[in-house]
C-alpha cells in the first residue's frame, strides 16, 4: 500500500465509520477502491463499510477473491438504472459505472449512452434520500476533452474539448459530458456535494486484458509470449497510473475535495507506445520482437495525457508507482495468476 | 497525389487462390496450390491467400463444395511459402472459432482476414479478439462495401478497429466502383481510422487497376489483387498490370517485376478454365450491384429455367441480395419463370 | 408493481425471465394463451420497451433477475428463459430445485432439444431447450428426410434471416448458433454430416426469414419424403402458420433441396422476424402441451382461480 504514503491514512481519516457506497464495483476502479479501504479497515480500523453495486458479483470474485466473504463489504447486485436500495447512512459514493471499453460503446452505443445517463441521474437522485450526505465523486472520462490536439503536451481540465455530437463514435463521450452537466444541475437543484474526476489510462492487477489498448496488447503478448505489436508509428505517448495511485487519489478527492471541483485521474509523466513497449519487454525478461504497425492514415499519433498539476496542488497527490513499477507489478500478478489456474 | 508517395510502399495481398476459386468451382487442388505458392513466394508476393472462395470453413453445397478440405489446402500452401505469408479469408457465419479458426492456426496461417458485409461489422468482434490475442496479423473486411454509405461504411470500420482489427480492407465485391467512388471512401477511413487501411477491386467495368490507384493515391497501403485478374465473372484486379503501374508511378511493392508476369502465366495455363473477361453479364453484375460471385450459377440456372441470366442479375440486384445467399437465385429463377410463362399464355 | 390481472380457468402460470424482444414477443403469445397466464415479466432496465409494454398491460414486472423466483417460489409453474447462456446456467439448477417446468430458448443446452412437430409423442418435464431458430425451421425437414431414408450423408441449413432481427445476443453468439443447430439437425435425421450457415442480410425493406435444406443422399425416395414433408409441415403449422415450403422438395445438381419461408406472426416483433417467432411459437406449444399433460394428469394440480 505504497499509494498511501507515510501519511496517507491520517489524509482519509474523514472515512473512519463511514458508509461508502462505490457503482460498478466490480470493476477495476471498484476492486481498487475495494481493496484499499477493506487495507484501511484491516490496518487502521477505520471500520468503513463499503457497499458495491453491479450488475454481476461474479466478475469481482473472478479479479478479486480476497475481497470474498469480507464481513465490511456488501454486494449489492442491480442495474444501477434501478439503483434504489442505498443506504441512508451513506456519507459516501463514488460513482464508477460505465465499461470504458470501447469495442462496447460502438457495438451497442445506445445502451451505452442510456447506462451513463440513466444511471448517473439515478445516483444522483439516490444521494438525495441519505440521511448525511457528503460527497460524490462521479467518474467521468478523459474521452470528454475529446482528441487531444497536437500543440498540447498535456490536457488540463479546463480544456472545452471539441466532440461532434452527431455521430456515433461520440456516443460514449457525449454521455460522459452529459453526466457532468447532470452532476452540475443537482449540485444546483438538490444541493448535492458533487466532484467530478476525469479518469485517463490506467493499469494494474483486476484489469482484464482482452480489450485491444495498447498496453494490454504489450503485456497480453509478453505473457504468451507473442510479438509486441504497435500500432501507429509508436510515437502516440501515453501515461499510466497504477490501480492504488488511482484509488487512493479518488478518495483523497472524496474526502478533501471542494465541492463542484473536476480532476484530471492520472499519471502526469507519459511514455512513448514504442518506449512503453520496450519496457514491456525488458520488465518480461523475453527475447521477443517488437513490431510496428504502420497506419497509413493521418491520425497515427494520439497523444491522451493528463495535465496533474490541479490535483498535485490540492491534494500534494504524487503517484507512488512508476510506470516500470506497474508494468512489473501487473506481469507478475498475471504470471501467477496463470499459475494458479494451471 | 500526395508529395510523400513516391517512395510508399504498397502491400500486396494476392488472393487468386481464394478468391479465383470462385472461377472455377471452388476445385483447386493442393498440387495447383503448392505450385502456385512456390512461385509466389519467388515472385516475392507478401501475402498469399488461400482457401475456399468464401473462406475457410465455407466448403458447402450452397456455396461449391472445395476440392480438398481447409487442411489440405493451407498445408499445401504452407508448405511452399517461406518469406511470403499465407493468409486467409474468414466470414462469420460460415466459419466458426472453434471448427475453423483454431485448425487454421494450427496449420500455420500467419493473417487472417475476418470479414463480413459491410453493414454487419459486429458479427466479426469475437473473431478479431481471438485471432489478435493469438498474436496472428489480424485485418477486418467489409465486403460489398458500395452497399452502404461512406458514413456508415466509416462505423463499421470503427467497429473492427474497436475489436482489434489491425488494418481494414473495403471490398468492391460486385465491381460496381468508379475512381471517384473510392476515393471518397478510401479517403474517409484513411483520415479516420488509426489503422492502414486497403482496397480489393473486381473488373466488372473495367476499373480495377485504375480504382486500385485511385485508393492509393488518397492514402490507401493495402491492395488485393490476383494473378491475370483470377477472380469469378470479370476477375479482380490484374496483379502483373497493377504491379507494373504502381512501379511506374514510384511505389514499391517489394515484388520482381518479371517473377510476377511468370505468377500470370502459370496462372493462365494451369489454374483458370477462361481466362477472365469482362462479359456483357459482368458488365450487368457490375451495373446492378450484385456479387461477381453470383456468375457461375446464375448462368447455371437462367439455362435450367430457360430465362435471360441478366433478367435474374437485375431482379436479384432489386432484392439487394448479399453473398452467402446463392439460394435466392432459384426462387428468383422460377419467379421470373412463372412471369414468362403468364405472359406467353 | 401491480399484480397481474388475474383470469378464471384452469392455467398454468408463466414467468418470462429476459425482457428483450424474444421475451416481449413471448408475454403476448401467452395472453392469448387458453392455457397460460403470464405472472410476470422478468428484465433488467424498468425503462425499457418490454418491461414498459408489460406495465402498461398490468403484468408484473420486476428487475430482480431469478431472485423474483425465488422469493416467490409460488408464484408460477412454468419458466421461459429468455436471457442469455451464461445467465440460463445460472437459473438453471434454481429452477430445477424449485421444481418448475424450463422453457430455455438461449443456446445453454442445458436440456434436451424439443421441437414440438416431431417430438409429439412424449411427455414432457423438467428442462427443454429451444434449440435454435434456425433448428425449429429446419429440423422438421431433416426429421422428414430421415423419415424417407436410412442413410443421408449429408445435410446442410442455410438460413437467411433480416438483419434488423438479429440483436446484439444472435450477433455475438453465431458460432453457437451453428454449433447447436448442426447437432440438432444431426440428432433429428441420423445424418452422418451436418452443416449451418447463417446469413444476415440487410436488405430493406426486410426479408422473411428463408431456410434452405439440402441433402447428399445415394438414392433418394423423393416421393416418401414428399409425404413425410407434407405430414411435419401439417403438424407444424399448426403452431406456426406463417411456415410455408417455398421451393421443393426437387433434385437440383444431385441434391434434394427444400426451401421454406417463415412469416412472423408480428404479436411483439415485426412479421418479417420469422426467425423469432417461429422458436416463440415452438416455446408456446412445448408449454401448452405440457400445461395439457399437468392438467389433465393431475386434475387436482392447483390452479389459480
Amino acid at each position: 500500500m505504497r499509494s498511501l504514503g507515510l501519511r496517507g491514512a491520517v489524509a482519509l481519516e474523514p472515512l473512519r465509520h463511514g458508509t461508502l457506497v462505490i457503482t460498478g464495483g466490480s470493476g477495476f476502479v471498484g476492486a481498487w477502491l475495494s481493496t484499499l479501504c477493506a487495507y484501511l479497515n484491516d490496518k487502521h480500523n477505520f471500520g468503513i463499510e463499503l457497499v458495491l453495486t453491479a450488475r454481476r458479483k461474479a466478475r469481482l470474485d473472478d479479479s478479486a477473491p480476497h475481497l470474498a466473504g469480507r464481513r465490511d463489504i456488501r454486494f449489492v447486485p442491480a442495474d444501477i438504472r434501478q439503483f434504489i436500495d442505498v443506504p441512508a447512512a451513506a456519507s459516501w459514493i463514488i460513482h464508477a459505472t460505465g465499461s470504458p471499453d470501447n469495442r462496447a460503446h460502438v457495438s451497442n452505443p445506445m445502451e451505452t449512452m442510456d447506462v451513463i445517463s440513466a444511471g448517473t441521474y439515478r445516483v444522483l437522485r439516490t444521494a438525495e434520500q441519505c440521511l448525511n450526505f457528503r460527497m460524490l465523486v462521479n467518474l467521468s472520462s478523459a474521452a470528454i476533452y475529446g482528441s487531444q490536439p497536437p500543440e498540447l503536451d498535456a490536457l488540463p481540465e479546463d480544456f472545452i474539448g471539441r466532440i461532434d455530437p452527431a455521430t456515433m463514435p461520440s456516443a460514449y463521450a457525449e454521455a460522459k459530458r452529459y453526466g457532468e452537466a447532470l452532476c452540475a444541475s443537482a449540485r444546483s437543484q438538490s444541493r448535492t456535494p458533487v466532484i467530478i474526476a476525469r479518469p485517463f489510462t490506467f493499469i494494474g492487477p483486476f484489469q482484464a486484458l482482452d480489450a485491444p489498448w495498447a498496453i494490454n496488447n504489450f503485456l497480453h503478448a509478453a505473457l504468451k509470449q507473442q510479438p509486441l505489436k504497435i500500432q501507429g508509428d509508436g510515437n502516440t505517448r501515453r501515461s499510466f497510473l497504477y490501480g492504488s495511485d488511482a484509488a487512493f487519489l479518488l478518495l483523497r478527492m472524496l474526502v478533501s475535495g471542494t465541492n463542484g471541483s473536476i480532476f484530471n485521474v492520472g499519471h502526469p509523466n507519459a511514455i512513448a507506445l514504442n518506449e512503453l513497449a520496450a519496457l514491456v519487454l525488458r520488465k518480461s525478461g523475453l527475447p521477443l520482437e517488437i513490431k510496428t504497425n504502420t497506419a497509413g492514415g493521418r491520425a497515427a499519433t494520439a497523444h491522451l495525457v493528463p495535465d496533474m498539476t490541479r490535483a498535485s496542488q490540492a491534494f500534494e497527490f504524487k503517484p507512488a508507482f512508476s510506470v516500470a513499477d506497474s508494468v512489473e507489478r501487473t506481469l507478475a500478478w498475471h504470471r501467477a495468476r496463470a499459475k494458479i489456474a494451471a | 497525389m500526395t508529395a510523400d508517395s513516391g517512395a510508399k510502399f504498397i502491400l500486396m495481398s494476392d488472393p487468386s487462390l481464394r478468391d479465383g476459386n470462385h472461377a472455377v468451382g471452388h476445385s483447386l487442388t493442393p498440387d495447383q496450390i503448392a505450385a502456385y505458392c512456390r512461385i509466389a513466394e519467388n515472385a516475392g508476393i507478401p501475402i498469399v491467400e488461400v482457401g475456399h472462395g468464401n473462406g475457410i470453413g465455407a466448403s458447402s453445397l450452397q456455396l461449391g463444395l472445395a476440392a480438398a478440405p481447409d487442411g489440405a489446402l493451407l498445408k499445401a500452401a504452407r508448405d511452399n511459402l517461406k518469406r511470403s505469408l499465407l493468409g486467409v479469408h474468414v466470414i462469420p457465419g460460415f466459419a466458426t472459432i472453434d471448427r475453423d479458426l483454431k485448425p487454421a492456426m494450427d496449420a500455420g496461417v500467419d493473417v487472417f482476414r475476418i470479414a463480413s458485409h459491410c453493414t454487419e461489422a459486429d458479427i466479426t468482434d469475437r473473431f478479431l479478439n481471438y485471432s489478435r490475442k493469438q498474436g496472428k496479423t489480424t485485418y477486418g473486411v467489409l465486403m460489398m462495401s458500395h452497399m452502404a454509405t461512406p458514413e456508415i461504411l466509416l462505423e463499421e470500420a470503427r467497429k473492427m478497429e474497436a475489436s482489434g482489427a489491425e488494418a481494414l480492407v473495403i471490398m468492391d465485391s460486385s465491381g460496381t466502383y468508379l475512381p471517384n467512388d473510392v476515393r471518397l471512401r478510401i479517403g474517409k477511413l484513411v483520415e479516420n481510422l488509426s489503422i492502414p487501411v486497403g482496397f480489393h477491386g473486381h473488373n466488372n467495368l473495367s476499373m480495377a487497376v485504375a480504382n486500385s490507384i485511385a485508393a492509393v493515391e488518397v492514402g490507401a497501403t493495402i491492395l488485393d489483387a490476383s494473378a491475370r485478374g483470377f477472380g469469378a465473372g470479370a476477375g479482380n484486379t490484374q496483379l502483373e498490370a497493377l504491379v507494373a503501374v504502381l512501379h511506374k508511378l514510384g511505389y514499391q511493392t517489394g515484388i520482381d517485376l518479371y517473377g510476377v508476369l511468370d505468377l500470370g502465366d502459370y496462372a493462365e495455363e494451369n489454374l483458370m478454365k477462361v481466362v477472365p473477361t469482362v462479359s456483357s453479364t459482368s458488365i450487368v453484375s457490375g451495373m446492378a450491384g450484385v456479387f461477381s460471385g453470383f456468375l457461375k450459377p446464375v448462368r447455371r440456372i437462367a439455362a435450367e429455367y430457360k430465362i435471360d441470366p441478366r433478367d435474374i442479375f437485375f431482379d436479384l440486384g432489386k432484392r439487394g441480395v448479399v453473398a452467402g445467399q446463392e439460394d435466392l437465385i432459384l426462387e428468383s429463377a422460377e419467379k421470373l419463370a412463372k412471369a414468362k410463362l403468364a405472359k406467353v399464355s | 408493481m401491480r399484480s397481474p390481472a388475474k383470469k378464471v380457468g384452469t392455467r398454468l402460470r408463466a414467468v418470462i425471465l429476459g425482457s428483450g424482444n424474444i421475451g416481449t414477443d413471448l408475454m403476448m403469445k401467452i395472453l392469448r394463451s387458453e392455457m397460460m397466464e403470464c405472472v410476470a415479466l422478468v428484465g433488467r432496465n424498468l425503462s425499457s420497451p418490454g418491461l414498459t409494454k408489460a406495465a402498461s398491460l398490468g403484468i408484473t414486472i420486476s428487475t430482480d433477475g431469478i431472485g423474483f423466483i425465488e422469493k416467490n417460489p409460488d408464484c408460477c409453474d412454468i419458466v421461459f428463459d429468455a436471457t442469455s447462456a451464461i445467465s440460463h446456467l445460472e437459473h438453471a439448477p434454481i429452477l430445477e430445485r424449485l421444481g418448475k417446468f424450463v422453457i430455455d430458448l438461449t443456446p445453454a443446452k442445458v436440456g434436451p432439444f424439443v421441437v414440438p412437430a416431431v417430438d409429439a409423442a412424449g411427455p414432457l418435464s423438467g428442462n427443454c431447450n429451444m434449440v435454435t431458430c434456425g433448428g425449429q425451421a429446419s429440423v422438421p425437414i431433416a426429421y422428414a428426410l430421415g423419415q424417407a431414408h436410412d442413410d443421408i450423408e449429408y445435410i446442410e441449413v442455410v438460413s437467411s434471416i433480416a438483419s434488423r432481427s438479429a440483436g446484439q445476443a444472435t450477433r455475438r453468439n453465431l458460432d453457437e448458433y451453428i454449433h447447436t443447430t448442426e447437432s440438432a439437425v444431426k440428432l433429428y435425421s441420423g445424418a452422418r454430416f451436418a452443416k449451418a450457415i447463417l446469413n444476415l442480410n440487410p436488405a430493406v425493406p426486410c426479408i422473411n426469414m428463408q431456410t434452405t435444406i439440402f441433402a447428399k443422399i445415394a438414392k433418394p425416395n423423393m416421393e416418401k419424403f414428399a409425404e413425410c414433408l407434407q405430414t411435419v409441415v401439417r403438424q407444424v403449422q399448426q403452431y406456426v402458420p406463417g411456415y410455408e415450403i417455398l421451393v421443393g422438395p426437387k433434385i437440383d445438381n444431385d441434391r434434394v433441396v427444400t426451401m421454406l419461408r417463415v412469416i412472423g406472426r408480428g404479436d411483439y416483433l415485426p412479421a418479417y422476424a420469422g426467425n423469432l417467432d417461429i422458436i416463440n411459437c415452438a416455446a408456446i406449444a412445448a408449454a401448452e402441451r405440457f400445461a395439457r399433460q399437468t392438467l389433465q394428469i393431475s386434475p387436482s394440480f392447483r390452479v389459480v382461480q
